[in-house]
């Protein structure tokens, strides 16, 4: 008998490791409620459900004991049940919002735990105001009338993403979460990973339903209405029906999308295996040439948002191939309306994706032809599970359907997408094909699984590839460190924002724990050994494509419909002060960076010094001085934007030179115009 | 602090709540919503409009918070409501039942009025009443509409002839 127990109501439970209490007390078949405790995340211990009563030691919070061998805990005692009864009445009292018209109705946790413990009366009335509801942003919905508090979001945005978009704010009973400065998300760092809505208990964070406008285009006569499945689509789509085997979800979705309405279903495993075909080259072409190495990955959108604000020196090194979704789009909406009869305006490319950040890729400017997007609208698995359950389609019982053509056939590496490793291995099965044969030698086992950082080094002709396969924003940031400081070296990196990659993205059903990302991954690489075809290159529809309307991978079609460019992004978004406007017509625009950095650098005094001058050469008629807050220039500050045009290091003894070399210049140049 | 028959003890859980609830960092449930709920509870008492199931809900609410809180703020924050609960468990009854404050402190239960037989007359009171609340004919008892009075006792200060104060 092992001498490293503890007593759980009476049973002997053997400890094993567990980190804390809680673990060990849900091993012993107890589950203790909880709200901000995730094995995933650091121990918060506010919520105050877990509490047990520990012999000799009084009542304690079992997520952040540890386990100590002899304890003896009640988990059920008068006064645990008190606390944990009280603390859920406390919350309801504070929370707003009718559960039935909640986006999480039946599947909240406040909700679940009211009726599990039996709060049946709220004793207090809620005074508190109504806080505005942040719809700004494309993918998530922010109600802070429903939050409770918990810091499930803002430790995994800062731990596991390792961005930190939301924060505490104020102190007390007046404590909220919040973006900084109060701001919408859409004007923060936020990359919409949509990671902080899988792990809110309540309704507080969720992801922005399109469901109405995919039912409005499907209403309408005019249009013929496409969708896209994405691979890790249909690896959850049927946990809210019963039916974990991928292959047969496809199927039955398909079914069930036609019934709904849809004129087309295709797959976006067919866009990936072109993803490949394009990737690849642009890989083995960037290799040959020794140059922009390591390339990046550029398939999630969350990932390349991300890389724009934070890392926008490796800019050039992210592949320029656009993602899946939106090679799927492009090639949609460039040939699918001849085929189907009807104008470029009237098809509908809706896709359905297992991610938030999609709903932000779509809308994204460069993805889209005078005004008119390639994807219309990105429903996430949740909504099309919703979906589904609006139309009233038994899916557990409707026979499954095959795609449609051309875009519904698709090879193993396409399916594997899905998941952390997926497009690394598809690039594998595509550099590799010269050695290997893919029909039954196309496993890269050394790149799948949910670990955050993998590393794998393969053969490429007589050149040894080094890749790394990378998954959880805060991972990605420390293996771009290790890069930038030498430490590590690689020719190839794939990122996926989401840990585990697409198969645990936000879009996808509730729970999206790591237990349930395993538990998909498993069964896409099913659906992948399943295939008939492994590599996107033996894709005959793909083959048909290069033929018929792109020539060959990375050809001059193929760059304008399949790449796409980056931009540096800022941050935040600031307001605007105005200090003097101009009275003329033509002016020239001034923006003098007034934030903190700048300041103690001296930009007060170069907008002085610049007004002065502008005075005394008689152009104050002609410029708009402006205050704005941080164009990001930090570190050679202080900054001025003359037109839009960044200018750093404008100090104030140089004022004078900067005024007549960069602004005088352009009244000059206005007055000429004029 | 001295405390005396003077001092009302609900008074007393009242103003230590209000200091912890504003210090409470707001991190764990119990502390964050039960010192604000507790002080919502003793306001209500103290002004008047508190009842016995109050008393019982306060109580629950007070064992709970210190029973579960995170820290030691949130653990000793229920101490005063308890105290006073448990030695002076009729003056909380005084309040909610006989909608009286023991020790004459809680403006709510306190009634100015202007003693006739004392009253001369003189209408300083009135003059000073910053709500007009007081009238009267001078050389007559002036009389005080205790829906305008809002309880500052001025009249009380300026009356030279002890006629104006609180009702017995």
């Amino acid at each position: 008998m092992s001498k490293n127990f503890v007593t759980v109501d009476g049973l002997r439970v053997e400890l094993a490791g567990e980190k804390n209490l809680l673990e060990v007390i849900r091993k012993a078949g107890i589950d203790l409620p909880t709200f901000c405790y995730h094995s995933e995340l650091s121990v918060y211990g506010a919520c105050r459900m877990c509490i047990c009563e520990i012999e000799g030691r009084g009542l304690l919070a079992t997520c952040s004991t540890p386990p100590e061998h002899g304890m003896v805990i009640s988990t059920n005692s008068e006064k645990t049940l008190r606390i944990r009864k009280i603390a859920l009445e406390l919350l309801l009292a504070n929370h707003h919002g009718a559960c039935q018209t909640c986006e999480k109705n039946t599947n909240c946790r406040l909700q679940s735990l009211a009726d599990r413990l039996g709060v049946t009366n709220v004793r207090f009335d809620n005074h508190d105001d109504i806080a505005a509801i942040d719809t700004s942003n494309t993918s998530l919905v922010r109600d802070p009338n429903k939050c409770i508090l918990c810091g499930d979001c803002v430790r995994m945005c800062k731990e596991v993403q390792g961005i930190g978009v939301l924060d505490f704010v104020g102190r007390g009973s007046k404590v909220r979460v919040s973006p900084a400065f109060e701001k919408n998300l859409k004007d923060v760092e936020c990359v919409y990973c949509g990671q902080c809505a899988t792990t809110c208990p309540t309704g507080a964070l969720t992801v922005k339903s399109e469901v109405d406008k995919v039912w409005k285009a499907i209403h309408d006569p005019q249009k013929k209405v496409v969708v896209q499945i994405a691979p890790a689509v249909r690896t959850a789509v049927g946990e809210a029906f019963g039916i974990s085997d991928g292959e047969l979800a496809m199927g039955k979705t398909a079914a069930a999308l036609r019934r709904i309405g849809f004129d087309r279903v295709f797959d976006t495993s067919f866009a990936a295996d072109l993803t490949t075909m394009e990737e690849g080259t642009e890989f083995l072409k960037r290799l040959q040439a020794n140059e922009r190495l390591p390339q990046f990955t550029s398939c999630c959108p969350a990932w390349v948002k991300y890389a724009e604000q934070f890392y926008p020196e490796f800019l050039e090194n992210l592949s320029s191939c656009k993602s899946p979704q939106q090679m799927f789009g492009s090639l949609a909406k460039s040939y699918l309306p001849s085929e189907l009869g009807v104008e470029r305006n009237d098809l509908f490319v809706v896709s359905v994706m297992p991610c938030t950040a999609k709903k932000f890729e779509a809308s994204r400017g460069e993805f889209s032809l005078n005004g008119s997007p390639d994807v219309d609208v990105v429903l996430t698995t949740q909504e099309l599970i919703k979906m589904i359950m609006q139309a009233g389609v038994l899916f557990a019982e409707v026979r499954p359907e095959s795609l449609d053509m051309p875009f519904g056939l698709k090879s193993g590496a396409g399916v594997i997408f899905g998941t952390s490793g997926g497009v690394a291995e598809a690039v594998l099965r595509l550099a590799c094909a010269a050695d290997k044969n893919m029909d039954h030698d196309c496993e890269f086992h050394e790149v799948r699984g949910l670990e955050g950082i993998k590393e794998a080094a393969a053969k490429v002709g007589d050149r040894v590839v080094k890749m790394a396969v990378v998954s959880g924003l805060a991972n990605v940031s420390e293996l771009i460190e290790k890069v930038k400081s030498g430490e590590r070296e690689y020719d190839i990196v794939e990122v996926m924002s989401c840990r585990g990659g697409c198969i645990g993205g936000a879009g996808q059903p509730l729970p999206n724990d790591m237990a349930a990302r395993e538990r998909r991954k498993d069964a896409l690489y099913d659906c992948d050994s399943v295939q008939a075809l492994h590599a996107a290159q033996d894709n005959p529809f793909v083959q048909e494509a290069y033929r018929k309307w792109l020539t060959e991978p990375n050809s001059h079609t193929a760059h304008e419909l399949l790449h796409t460019t980056y931009k540096h992004r800022r941050r935040l978004t600031g307001e605007v002060i105005d200090i003097q406007e101009g009275a003329a017509k033509e002016k020239v625009d001034v923006r003098v960076c007034v934030g903190t950095c700048c300041y103690t650098s001296g930009s007060y005094d170069t907008m002085r010094k610049l007004m002065e001058l502008a005075d005394s050469a008689g152009y104050s008629d002609k410029i708009d001085f402006k205050g704005s807050f941080c164009f990001e220039n930090c570190n050679v500050g202080p900054n001025v934007e003359v037109n839009g045009e960044l200018h750093g290091s404008v100090l104030p003894q140089n004022t004078e030179d900067f005024f007549r070399n960069v602004v005088e210049p352009l009244i000059e140049g206005a007055k000429v115009t004029a | 602090m001295i405390l005396d028959e003077g001092t009302c003890m609900v008074e007393v859980a009242r103003y230590f709540m209000n200091f912890t609830q504003s210090e409470s960092c707001g991190k764990c449930v119990l502390c964050r919503e039960g010192t604000k709920r507790m002080l919502e509870i003793l306001e209500k008492i103290t002004q008047g409009s508190g009842s016995v199931e109050d008393i019982d809900t306060l109580a629950e609410l007070a064992e709970t918070v210190r029973d579960g809180s995170l820290c030691g703020l949130g653990k000793t924050a229920p101490n005063p409501v308890l105290s006073t609960l448990r030695y002076f468990r009729d003056e909380y009854l005084a309040h909610v039942l006989d909608k009286k404050c023991p020790a004459g402190q809680c403006q709510a239960f306190k009634t100015y009025y202007i003693d006739p037989e004392k009253c001369i007359g003189c209408g300083l009171c009135a003059k000073k009443c910053p709500t007009g609340a007081i009238s009267g004919e001078v050389k007559k008892p002036y009389v005080i509409d205790v829906t305008k009075c809002i309880k500052c006792g001025v009249c009380e200060d300026v009356c030279k002839f002890d006629a104006a104060g609180i009702q017995e």
